[in-house]
């Protein structure tokens, strides 16, 4: 993980973000297009919303490129405020394990969200 | 302010991830509801949708600037001194940024509420 580049993270950063505006724009319209926003957050349309196989595939997406790019937006931020070879390898591999493990745990949902019957 | 913004994205990202868990129960899920449809759950969903779409237009107008547009041309560094990444139109833009951010938040609150 530490020889990758730094340009190359960069446009990974870039990438994942462009892809997450899309993706995020139409999960919060598909929230808004039910008419009511209570709705649309009904325990029976949420399910229905995880059963549907584009759209959990969509909610993966989102959940891989938001993870990668926020985590790495942190470690950014991080980064920046700190210096030493130390410090560098534990902020790197934090925000790489803290990413991982909300992908993980997101997937999981996602899995276990399409074996409920209602 | 993109960092405060993309900080306040990703806290809500994880707190949203980890409540989207409690679908496993129907109990749990409404009783997370409850959370969401409170006056605070309201403005926390229109602040991340303001400050989403602030930091997804900035992000933008950054990847152009980092990538060599809109800085201006390198000059001699003459008294007064102007920062040459930060000219008139690029200050414009941020404007913009924020008044479009304003008007999600408008937009927001005017769902929610």
């Amino acid at each position: 993980m530490l020889r990758i580049r730094e340009s190359h993270i960069r446009k990974i950063h870039y990438s994942t973000a462009l892809g997450a505006i899309g993706l995020v724009a139409l999960h919060i319209s598909v929230r808004f297009s039910t008419g009511h926003f209570a709705s649309s957050l009904s325990y029976e349309f949420v399910v229905a919303n995880y059963q549907t196989l584009s759209y959990a595939i969509l909610l993966e997406l989102i959940l891989i490129l938001v993870s990668v790019h926020g985590f790495n937006g942190l470690r950014g931020i991080f980064l920046d405020y700190r210096s030493g070879f130390k410090y560098e390898k534990m902020v790197n591999w934090g925000c790489f394990l803290a990413a991982l493990s909300l992908i993980v745990y997101g997937t999981m949902t996602i899995i276990l969200a399409n074996q409920i019957v209602i | 302010m993109m960092r405060i913004s993309g900080i306040y994205l990703l806290v809500f990202f994880v707190v949203h991830v980890i409540h989207a868990m409690s679908i496993l129960d129907r109990m749990t899920w409404g009783q997370m509801l409850f959370l969401t449809y409170s006056p605070t759950g309201f403005v926390v969903l229109s602040v991340m949708i303001a400050l989403g779409t602030f930091h997804a237009i900035n992000g933008i107008r950054l990847m152009f600037q980092q990538g060599g547009l809109g800085i201006g041309t390198p000059t001699r560094p003459d008294y007064p001194y102007q920062i040459q990444s930060m000219g008139k139109k690029n200050r414009l833009c941020i404007y913009v940024t924020m008044g479009v951010s304003a008007l999600a938040l408008y937009y927001a609150l005017d769902v929610f509420f």
